[in-house]
């Protein structure tokens, strides 16, 4: 009897840290999420500057190096897309192993013959 | 063991899907299909900040030549958009009971296509010969007095490379003309150009 009981306190222990575990992985996912708009943990001394950095006239000259900024930002995103595209397409190997009564092997077959015809 | 499956299970269902930043509709984030004999998941590019690059990024096409195609083809079929092509692919290609056709020339569809997708170059549209064994492979059972039965016939869905181009119209008309069922068949108007905008994935063959 001591002994069922003792294996069922254990099993309720472990489900127990699980479900704890699982509350503070969710916590932490819900925090990220939040911290995307407003970071509670940022530092008090940054923000003021950020904000005034924002309120900043626009003069001809800081203007000229926004822009310059934003078009170095834009070629980044541009090279990191590239790459993100090219890598969006799954190769296929010609040889792959396809079965010959498939329809697509089917059609290739007829295809490739008309065309060489 | 069976309190590790749960676990398993559970953590799986909380993280979702990795496909779930930018999913296909509100309730589909991917589909398997499969591509020579390849499993392919269909998704659209997870980075938000992706930009349409090469020959399919460009927004104008010389006219006459490579004209706007209209939404109706004034011929009964029934023209879709990518949610349909998407949902054509999980049940009717999947299924074997639909093709989805890729109506541009080989070395187009060999440089970049949708998965799952066959070739059937317009141009083949001209030639009987062709056609007819086509048919044959698409489900229809020849008759005697060149008729065709049509009850095991295929579902198609065709498309080329955008809604300029007029591959896909030509190779309709073929089809209808060689006495395929209007009924069965769906013109995809967007066609590669809009599969490639909207960030899906797309297969390239060696």
């Amino acid at each position: 009897m001591k002994r069922l009981r003792g294996a069922f306190t254990y099993k309720i222990a472990i489900i127990i840290i699980f479900f704890l575990g699982l509350i503070i992985i969710g916590l932490i996912f819900m925090l990220n999420t939040i911290t995307d708009s407003y970071n509670p943990f940022m530092d008090t001394e940054q923000a003021p500057s950020f904000k005034l950095e924002k309120e900043k006239v626009l003069t001809t000259e800081n203007y000229l190096d926004a822009i310059e900024h934003y078009k170095e930002l834009e070629l980044d995103d541009m090279s990191q897309d590239e790459a993100k595209e090219e890598n969006s397409a799954t190769l296929i190997s010609q040889n792959s192993e396809v079965s010959k009564s498939s329809l697509s092997s089917k059609i290739d077959a007829i295809v490739s013959k008309s065309l060489a015809e | 063991m069976k309190l590790f499956i749960t676990m398993v299970i559970l953590i799986t269902s909380i993280f979702g899907s990795k496909y779930d930043k930018v999913k296909i509709t509100e309730k589909i984030s991917h589909i398997l299909v499969f591509h020579k004999g390849k499993s392919i998941n269909i998704h659209r590019i997870q980075n938000v900040k992706n930009h349409l690059t090469g020959a399919y990024a460009k927004i104008s096409q010389p006219c006459p030549g490579r004209c706007i195609q209209p939404i109706d083809m004034k011929n009964g079929v029934d023209t879709v958009g990518e949610v349909e092509v998407i949902s054509f692919i999980e049940n009717k290609v999947n299924e074997h009971r639909g093709a989805l056709i890729d109506a541009r020339p080989q070395f187009m569809y060999n440089k970049e296509t949708i998965p799952s997708a066959i070739n059937i170059p317009f141009s083949l549209g001209e030639n009987k010969k062709a056609m007819s064994s086509i048919l044959e492979a698409l489900g229809m059972e020849k008759l005697p007095k060149g008729k065709w039965n049509d009850s095991k016939a295929l579902e198609l869905m065709v498309y080329c490379n955008g809604p300029w181009c007029a591959k896909s119209s030509k190779l309709i008309g073929s089809l209808l003309k060689s006495g395929y069922p209007v009924k069965k068949i769906h013109y995809y108007r967007g066609g590669f150009q809009m599969w490639k905008s909207l960030g899906f994935t797309t297969v390239k063959t060696k």
